[in-house]
């Protein structure tokens, strides 16, 4: 139970972090490339919908695969929980970054 | 604005200011050294439960409403950065929180069997830039509210 739960926690913590960086590459390049904007338009209606589908999806695709991956060390989810909030905190700053070019016309 | 739409945006605000409000109190006690692991599954568990809740119940006032109501009056007001900054940042940074918060309620369920003063600290740390978000994202909503 243990063991299951400490791989549960390293998988989740790695899906969060690549769905955050995912978050962020999609978010940029859907402002700079308006054809990226307009196929999440036409799949899921309204593009902020698709940025969060598919932000469920690759977490739990993610979440999964890294699971399945084998048997965690529980040492070192203190590191991998770090790096997680890191990855988490950088992913913010790139998105509100941009937006805040955008504002000042520099994008 | 119907009366539905009110209340899914009221659900919105109230649900997504007590999650965060959660993730404050939970990052209080994780700074103790012996938290109170069984008190602190709960209210997280309900932080990730009330996260999701705010992000549907969003989406559905964001996409019916906010675009055609509220966007075009704010870009015509005296703040379009209420819009063209704020709202443009605050609803995608929203989209990486439920994902932290689940990740941050597995970390305490995990230390209430498994103490570890590590990971306790990595968690806080977790915790606190969920905050930050968190934060960050109703500041940013009133900001936006007073753009109207």
């Amino acid at each position: 139970m243990t063991t299951s739960l400490s791989s549960w926690v390293r998988s989740v913590a790695i899906a969060a972090m690549v769905t955050a960086v995912m978050l962020a590459v999609i978010i940029v390049a859907a402002e700079e490339i308006p054809a990226l904007k307009d196929w999440l338009k036409a799949t899921f209606t309204h593009h902020w919908l698709g940025k969060g589908a598919l932000a469920i999806a690759v977490f739990v695709v993610v979440t999964i695969a890294a699971r399945l991956q084998g048997k965690t060390d529980p040492s070192r989810l203190a590191s991998v929980i770090f790096a997680e909030a890191i990855v988490a905190a950088l992913s913010v700053f790139a998105i509100a970054g941009y937006f805040l070019l955008h504002l000042l016309k520099l994008v | 604005m119907t009366p539905f739409l009110a209340t899914m945006l009221v659900i919105h605000v109230i649900g997504g200011v007590i999650a965060i409000g959660i993730h404050n109190v939970t990052l209080m006690h994780l700074l103790k050294k012996s938290p109170n692991y069984v008190f602190l599954s709960r209210i997280a568990w309900a932080a990730v439960a009330l996260f999701f809740l705010s992000w549907a119940t969003s989406a559905y006032y964001y996409v019916t409403y906010y675009g055609t109501a509220v966007k075009p009056r704010i870009l015509a007001g005296a703040l379009p950065a209420g819009h063209i900054f704020f709202m443009e940042t605050k609803e995608h940074i929203f989209l990486v929180l439920p994902f932290l918060a689940l990740s941050i309620a597995l970390c305490i369920s995990y230390l209430r069997t498994n103490p570890d003063d590590a990971l306790r600290k990595s968690t806080a740390f977790l915790t606190l830039i969920a905050l930050g978000i968190g934060a960050a994202t109703a500041g940013a909503g009133i900001i936006v509210s007073g753009s109207v």
